[in-house]
């Protein structure tokens, strides 16, 4: 027992060994409630179950009708992120009627309780004003990225399955266009 | 200077110093090489679409508005990235001054949440970055000591959570769990780089899925051990090697970037030998 980590912390300072308490109590509580709230992080990488696929789903992005963004293009996973998530997440959303998935799942969860912090919205979620700027910041960021002046942009759906050994294309359908004003 | 605390030397604080600077070098690389790669907030050129999802510290920050007026504003991003820059620079230059440090830890948590929430994914990988630098913000080196050994906890305990997540979720024994993570996960690169040597890797894995579903359950037992560290230093050595072989496995098999949380493995490196005083 006193060879413990946490009885010599409280030996030396009670004050900061309730600090690590609280913090480690925090984390487990985050993991059992299975919602993180920074900092008390959940690590459930990998964890769930993974159901068979018949057909996976990519967005392809054309910048100015003629250079396909490859994002492997760029080594840091960073501006990969960058260049895929928010746009899949922009994608989300306009499959959800044009709502936020957050503000639904959260209008599932909490039902009639949900008006109670529906006046959050406008400052904590993507409404009109978020999802109509959003196609000019992706023209901004494809210019950064790629380095050429970006006048117009063609996202694509590509649809694809896999067989034995790769991964074949069944179809290709257009899912926004945007141009320079 | 020395003591004993549950079987490990204390680091003196002139071991305490070098291993600041080590950190805030590698801080610092982290930083410089997100400069080169467009992703400082100066960098994101004005982002719009936002996730806070349900964490409540990002509701905080989206609430006072906090993202939106530092990428929002060129200047006061390039001024954000400026100070980032430079408190790294002096926590590396002076560890000693527990300002600099502070500085950099709350300078570095708002880049945190504002680089997340607008890339619309809260990635585990900066982790370590966020609280590596914590141990420092203290004077007294007994304190340092515990902190960086709670640090090590804070490890063991994301592989251990990683590892019970899987125990109770049984998705260790879900078939062929290993290979439907690599098929999702896969598909861009398969895609966009079908010549490429990783893509190779996968179209082997998609023809051997034994190996592939070995490799998940091989990982998940590898996070499993990290309890061992919970009770002994002793085998540090080897939770030092699991805790490179994880990201790298990650990498390979699910194209996910934990790399970066590799910089805690630091505390399970130990300094003693490698910072000895010569007198």
């Amino acid at each position: 027992m006193k060879n413990t980590f946490l009885y010599q912390l409280w030996r030396h300072n009670p004050k900061l060994c309730y600090l690590l308490i609280t913090f480690a109590t925090l984390t487990l509580a985050a993991n059992v409630a299975g919602d993180e709230v920074t900092p008390f992080f959940v690590w459930g990488m990998y964890s769930e179950k993974e159901k068979p696929v018949e057909q996976y789903e990519l967005l392809r992005t054309t910048i100015n009708d003629s250079t396909v963004v490859n994002m492997y293009d760029h080594a840091n996973t960073d501006t990969r992120f960058y260049l895929s998530a928010p746009l899949a997440y922009y994608k989300r959303i306009k499959d959800n009627n044009h709502q936020d998935p957050t503000i639904t799942f959260l209008q599932t969860k909490l039902q009639q309780h949900y008006a109670q912090i529906r006046f959050l919205e406008s400052s904590l979620f993507n409404t009109q004003p978020q999802q109509q700027a959003f196609l000019y910041w992706y023209a901004r960021y494809l210019h950064q990225a790629t380095g050429q002046p970006v006048n117009s942009i063609r996202i694509d759906v590509v649809k694809a399955h896999y067989t034995d050994n790769k991964l074949v294309t069944d179809s290709v359908y257009l899912f926004e266009k945007w141009e320079k004003p | 200077m020395g003591k004993a605390v549950t079987n490990i030397n204390f680091y003196t604080p002139w071991q305490q110093t070098r291993i600041a600077r080590v950190v805030f070098a590698l801080l610092l690389t982290s930083l410089t090489w997100s400069f080169f790669s467009g992703n400082l907030v100066h960098q994101l050129q004005q982002p719009v679409i936002r996730f806070p999802y349900v964490d409540l510290t990002y509701w905080v920050m989206h609430w006072f508005g906090i993202p939106e007026f530092i990428t929002g504003h060129y200047a006061v991003a390039c001024l954000f990235d400026l100070a980032l820059f430079t408190f790294c620079i002096l926590s590396l230059l002076y560890p000693q001054k527990r300002g600099y440090v502070w500085s950099f830890i709350a300078l570095y948590f708002v880049y945190f949440i504002t680089f997340n929430t607008f890339g619309t994914h809260h990635t585990n990988h900066k982790i370590g970055w966020l609280m590596i630098a914590i141990p420092f913000t203290t004077a007294n080196y007994k304190t340092f000591n515990f902190l960086w050994r709670g640090l090590r906890y804070f490890l063991l305990f994301i592989w251990t959570d990683a590892f019970l997540w899987k125990l109770f979720r049984l998705s260790w024994l879900h078939p062929d769990q290993g290979l439907h993570i690599l098929k999702k996960n896969a598909v861009a690169l398969l895609y966009y780089e079908p010549s490429s040597w990783k893509a190779g890797l996968y179209q082997w894995a998609l023809q051997h899925p034994a190996w592939i579903n070995t490799a998940y359950i091989a990982g998940f037992i590898m996070e499993g051990v990290f309890i061992v560290g919970f009770f002994t230093y002793k085998f540090d050595r080897y939770l030092l090697l699991l805790s490179i072989l994880l990201p790298v496995g990650f990498w390979l098999i699910a194209d996910a970037n934990f790399v970066e949380l590799m910089v805690l493995n630091c505390t399970l490196v130990n300094f003693h030998k490698f910072f000895v005083r010569v007198q």
